[in-house]
């Protein structure tokens, strides 16, 4: 086994990952983007476990699923609240926050 | 010989169904070129000798992850909002530049780096897992769960705030 290919594969997963969070305006989207971000790291931990011959990369792997889990379903409940208050299901489209005349300009694309 | 093939297939696939899914126009294909993926990716960490996260990934993700995110799908109905597809703009191309040069930079870095040969792969089963899961680490399973309760307790103060408005 080489180990340079498996790292090569988790990098690239990432930087799609990392595509589909920098590029996609959609909320769902973005947070599939995480996932396959999470998933490239997990990737990345499984391999090192294989290197070292040790459970400690599996164990870690776990403690990355619970807690994108946990995330995921706290950030998924977020997006549900905007939706039915603000109605909207685009990133760029959530700037109740935004501070609007001393910014200038239109506030989103 | 085999392993590296199915090695090299199974990376091909899931580099590919995570692409597709970065270019998908609905959700809901998005959702199914990610499912496609976390399968692979579960194949992979079979390979990668560990028989036990291979099976926690296929209940896990594709299990619960994505029943979630596909939930979701259903509740946000929105018949194509615009921009689904990146658009060629200025805020397509600064992201797309900063990308192209990390690609470029993972690209040097292998090919450049030295190649380590490992002697071969060992399965490490569920029961090394589970010793150093429940010996070593059991405090962050603890903690874990602490975290686990208090997602579960922000989900429903959330929704039930939801109800009442």
């Amino acid at each position: 086994m080489v180990y340079e290919p498996t790292l090569m594969t988790a990098a690239l997963l990432f930087l799609i990952g990392l595509a589909m969070v920098l590029l996609r305006r959609e909320v769902l989207f973005v947070l599939m983007g995480i996932e396959v971000m999470f998933n490239a790291a997990g990737l990345t931990a499984a391999a090192a476990g294989q290197y070292w011959q040790d459970s400690v990369g599996q164990i870690l792997v776990l403690f990355l699923m619970t807690i994108t889990g946990a995330e995921l379903a706290v950030a998924l409940v977020l997006v549900y609240l905007a939706f039915r208050r603000l109605k909207v299901t685009e990133l760029a489209e959530i700037h109740s926050l935004q501070d609007a005349p001393l910014l200038g300009g239109e506030p989103g694309p | 010989m085999l392993w590296n093939g199915i090695f090299y297939v199974t990376s091909a696939i899931m580099l590919i169904s995570a692409l597709s899914a970065l270019f998908a126009r609905q959700p809901m294909y998005g959702g199914l070129y990610l499912v496609t993926s976390m399968v692979a990716m579960a194949v992979l960490y079979y390979l990668l000798g560990g028989p036990f996260i291979s099976a926690l990934q296929v209940s896990l993700y594709v299990g619960a992850v994505l029943v979630l995110l596909v939930f979701m799908m259903t509740m946000l109905h929105r018949p194509a909002p615009r921009g689904y597809v990146p658009r060629m703009n200025r805020r397509f191309w600064w992201p797309m530049l900063l990308l192209l040069v990390l690609l470029a930079e993972i690209a040097a870095l292998f090919a450049t780096g030295p190649q380590t040969v490992l002697p071969e792969i060992v399965s490490i089963g569920p029961k090394a897992v589970a010793e150093e899961l429940f010996g070593h680490y059991l405090l962050i399973v603890e903690a874990t769960a602490l975290l686990l309760l208090a997602a579960l307790v922000a989900v429903l103060y959330l929704s039930r705030k939801v109800e009442e408005s």
